[in-house]
């Protein structure tokens, strides 16, 4: 992996609101966006997100047939930001950092993703799309990215999106 | 194929890139269609995207089909910023119809539509499985043209042929009216569709003639500017909306955000205004009628399957809406009064049923039997025919004499008689199907009465 340009600080999960916290934990459609070392951007359909216990550090996965040109990317310049927005009201968030690697999937990684690939199933239903559809999704194999948190921002579309949650704003976490 | 990608069944996505190589991806309201070349993306708010753009002018979008679920990348650079011209002004009506119906006029508005050059195109297919099998009910299906009507007829220039000749044969505008939503039904598969004429303020519209809808809706009243109807009234512009409860969706999450806050838009929030028709529309498509700019009317189609309204929809009915209102035009200018034919006016029967209509005289509003029948200029005329008919017992009208009684309110010029008449009529077939007003030839009408008839004028309700 290339060294990465940014050198701001660590970030933290928990500056989010308890709501849009909550997001991290799904139902989401999920995006992962990269660029290259033109400065062109790229992104791709992400599926599931792991905070680490310290809210510093996250796993996302990626469906291993549309990893290639993120992963080639991640390894030139590191720089990502992953966006979650719920379809059924639109609430959404984004979440910038630098990679910090591939980790080898396991048994539980599936365990997991299947209870996901459940839940959004559901909340794509809610929204009008089929579960025949959304069920061809080929979220497995994936490829579990591991992300370092630098940056938070509200992305709920009105007058506040694009705003930076900063830490220690949030009251709580939304999650137990 | 790519134009129905276009209609957010999932969120699209637009990402940028800053000068110093930090990705942003932001969700979009709505990716526009321009030319091959070049697509518009609605911009509401200032935000990092568009301060990206300023340093680096790359962009990536990425689409969905509402049909197969593919996703395409639009590799982009970005060009320039609209804030009026034909394209941002199209944007912006769609969007002012979603914020009118989410109570955010003024509030959620177009800032500027971001055009974009198209570099690339890729289709994403490796992230779906191979098709299952579609279980029956679970299928989006796009419209289909009526069965009967052979697959080679079906082009769009025979459509237009059989609906113009239908046209043409109209020898009234309830006709005319008719033919046009038939035609609709049948050669298009367009089902549910309605037409709403200016009223005599010139800031609302009333629905004339419907297809469709349990109940017809005829009288219904839209007020200029309000939901996507309104809208297209005032703008005089065409709206299609191809994921209806998306879009509300969407700008609900606005609203809710605004309503968080404390400034002067949340002090501005309204109610939400309901979406008129059925209760699961999905697709709408409403035209303006209009004669040399002036607006006679409304055309508005709606279906409950996402994505109903491609494109070429708006141009090929575009066509259609010129030729409806011509005819509306046409046939106001011809409603000349043919002699009487003659005919004895039916005489009424006797009949046990009594009907008690009361007229309110400070709004001009009529109700029969306790229950709102009909206002304004329509109210009067019915108002004057009756008590003419119970004091006289005259039973035959022209619409030369409502023209000339001053006490009507009839505008001097277009004053649209003939479809105050249908709309008179239409009304009270739902609600009073004991009184009618059957034509007696071009310009003249009779009032048959199977019903005693009670009259009483009030100052107020």
């Amino acid at each position: 992996m290339a060294t990465t340009s940014s050198a701001a600080a660590s970030g933290s999960l928990s500056a989010l609101p308890p709501e849009l916290y909550a997001l991290l934990d799904g139902p989401c459609v999920m995006y992962i966006a990269t660029r290259n070392a033109a400065m062109e951007p790229l992104s791709t359909l992400a599926f599931g997100l792991q905070p680490a216990a310290d809210d510093r550090e996250l796993t996302v996965f990626v469906p291993a047939v549309l990893s290639p040109l993120i992963v080639a990317n991640l390894r030139d310049n590191g720089q990502m930001a992953l966006e979650l927005v719920r379809p059924s009201d639109h609430r959404a968030l984004q979440i910038k950092g630098v990679w910090l690697g591939e980790r080898r999937t396991t048994d539980d990684d599936r365990a997991f993703l299947t209870r996901y690939h459940s839940k959004l199933l559901q909340e794509m239903n809610l929204v009008g799309v089929p579960r025949s559809k959304w069920d061809r999704l080929a979220w497995w194999p994936a490829v579990a990215l591991r992300m370092e948190v630098r940056d938070v921002f509200v992305q709920t579309p009105g007058p506040g999106a694009g705003r930076r949650c900063e830490p220690g704003a949030a009251d709580s976490k939304g999650r137990s | 194929m790519l134009a129905r990608c276009f209609e957010g069944v999932i969120p699209s996505t637009v990402t940028t890139c800053s000068a110093d190589g930090v990705p942003n991806i932001s969700s979009l309201s709505h990716v526009y269609y321009l030319d091959d070349k070049h697509v518009a993306l609605s911009r509401q708010f200032f935000n990092k995207t568009v301060r990206n753009l300023m340093e680096n002018p790359r962009a990536q979008v990425a689409v969905w089909d509402p049909l197969t679920f593919d996703i395409y990348r639009l590799h982009l650079r970005f060009a320039r910023s609209e804030t009026s011209g034909p394209t941002f002004e199209r944007m912006a009506s769609r969007i002012e119809a979603i914020a009118s119906h989410t109570g955010m006029t003024g509030i959620f508005r177009l800032i500027a539509s971001d055009v974009f050059e198209v570099l690339d195109v890729q289709k994403i297919t490796e992230h779906l499985l191979p098709e299952i099998p579609v279980p029956a009910g679970d299928a989006i299906d796009l419209p289909a043209a009526h069965p009967a009507i052979p697959s080679d007829m079906r082009s769009e220039l025979w459509v237009l042929h059989r609906l113009s000749s239908r046209m043409n044969q109209a020898c009234d505008l309830e006709k005319l009216l008719a033919a046009v939503l038939d035609s609709l039904a049948e050669d298009f598969g367009f089902t549910h569709a309605k037409v709403l004429l200016v009223d005599e303020t010139g800031r609302r519209l009333f629905t004339i003639a419907s297809r469709g809808y349990d109940e017809s809706g005829v009288g219904s009243e839209v007020v200029f500017g309000e939901g996507l109807i309104g809208t297209v009234a005032r703008d005089r512009r065409i709206v299609r909306v191809g994921r209806m409860d998306s879009d509300l969706r969407y700008g609900r999450a606005v609203r809710a955000e605004v309503a968080s806050g404390t400034g002067a838009a949340n002090a501005a929030l309204r109610p939400e205004i309901p979406l008129p028709g059925l209760p699961d529309g999905q697709s709408h498509l409403a035209l303006p009628l209009l004669v040399r700019e002036r607006l006679v009317g409304v055309l508005a189609l709606e279906s409950p399957n996402p994505a109903a309204f491609a494109t070429w929809h708006e141009a090929f009915l575009g066509i259609v809406a010129d030729q409806v209102a011509a005819g509306i035009e046409r046939l106001a200018a011809a409603d000349v009064e043919e002699p009487a034919a003659g005919r004895p006016a039916e005489p009424a029967k006797a009949t046990r049923k009594r009907r008690s209509f009361i007229f309110y005289q400070n709004d001009d509003c009529v109700f029969v039997d306790g229950e709102y029948l009909i206002r304004n200029v329509p109210g009067r005329i019915l108002w004057k025919l009756l008590k003419a008919h119970r004091e006289t017992g005259r039973a035959e009208f022209s619409n030369r004499e409502l023209r000339l009684d001053p006490s009507l309110g009839l505008p001097p010029l277009r004053d649209n008689l003939e479809s105050r008449l249908i709309l008179l009529r239409q009304r009270l077939a739902q609600k009073c199907p004991d009184v009618r007003l059957p034509t007696r030839g071009r310009g003249r009408f009779a009032v048959e009465t199977d019903c005693e008839l009670a009259l009483e004028e009030r100052a107020t309700a």
